[in-house]
């Protein structure tokens, strides 16, 4: 479906624009005192680009009454790569983001219902 | 008044019902695109997460080693191209079945004098201090 590198120059940006300026995605020797060894991509910034993808197939009917869920299975490091793929549900879609072969991130999304004629005629 | 340098405490993170003000640049929904790959002419609904993590941590560092499990989003309207935002934090604390901390920060948005955008709730494992 889509693919993104996240790179040091992206994750950078990111932790400027967010704020997030945690040591632990932009500092290697303090990234390799933590249990992820490696710095790691902020997760709001995996969450926006699943987002995106969402939007793209959804337009107003995510932008107006869309609700979304973003779970974090596994961190994807910083240079590393993640590979989005598209399901539908039965209530919605998900889009699921694959670091290799893991499941690094599961997005739930339900866009708002699409008014019946009976929604919209006029009384 | 906030202190950029102070590390976010819990208690910090409500707003106990107030409405707050929230700036959101045009450098950063311009940041968003080119750091997303954003090219739709449409507000991306993703910067209603940039604003929403702005205003609960209103510039503070969260506490090192904490965790981000999952973020929700409803969505109610295109962020505003203005970036001018009214935002309310609301957190609900508890322990998990290992006694760590579990803390979801809830964010409503809307616009100036009312209009809603989003609501944003951040899951978050908060370190212990």
């Amino acid at each position: 479906m889509s693919e993104m590198t996240f790179d040091a120059e992206r994750v950078r940006g990111w932790a400027r624009l967010t704020g997030d300026e945690n040591p632990l995605h932009l500092d290697p020797e303090f990234a390799a005192t933590t249990p992820f060894e490696v710095p790691i991509t902020h997760g709001h910034l995996l969450a926006c680009v699943a987002l995106d993808v969402a939007q793209r197939r959804d337009g107003v009917r995510l932008l107006e009454g869309g609700r979304v869920s973003v779970r974090f299975r596994a961190p994807v490091p910083v240079g590393g790569e993640l590979r989005l793929e598209h399901r539908e549900v039965a209530d919605g879609h998900e889009i699921h983001g694959y670091r290799g072969d893991t499941d690094a991130l599961q997005v739930h999304v339900e866009p708002a219902a699409v008014p019946t004629k009976e929604d919209t005629d006029v009384q | 008044m906030t202190h950029p340098a102070q590390v976010l405490a819990l208690s910090d993170l409500a707003t106990e019902g107030s409405w707050e003000q929230l700036h959101l640049e045009e450098q950063a929904h311009l940041g968003y695109r080119r750091l997303t790959g954003w090219d739709n002419p449409e507000m991306p609904a993703g910067l209603g997460i940039v604003a929403a993590r702005r205003a609960f941590t209103r510039g503070r560092p969260l506490p090192a080693g904490g965790v981000l499990l999952g973020i929700e989003l409803d969505s109610r309207s295109a962020p505003p191209e203005d970036g001018e935002y009214e935002f309310q934090v609301d957190a609900a604390v508890r322990e998990d079945s290992s006694g760590r901390t579990l803390v979801r920060v809830c964010t409503r948005l809307r616009r100036p004098g009312g209009g809603d955008v989003a609501d944003v709730t951040f899951v978050l494992r908060w370190p212990d201090v």
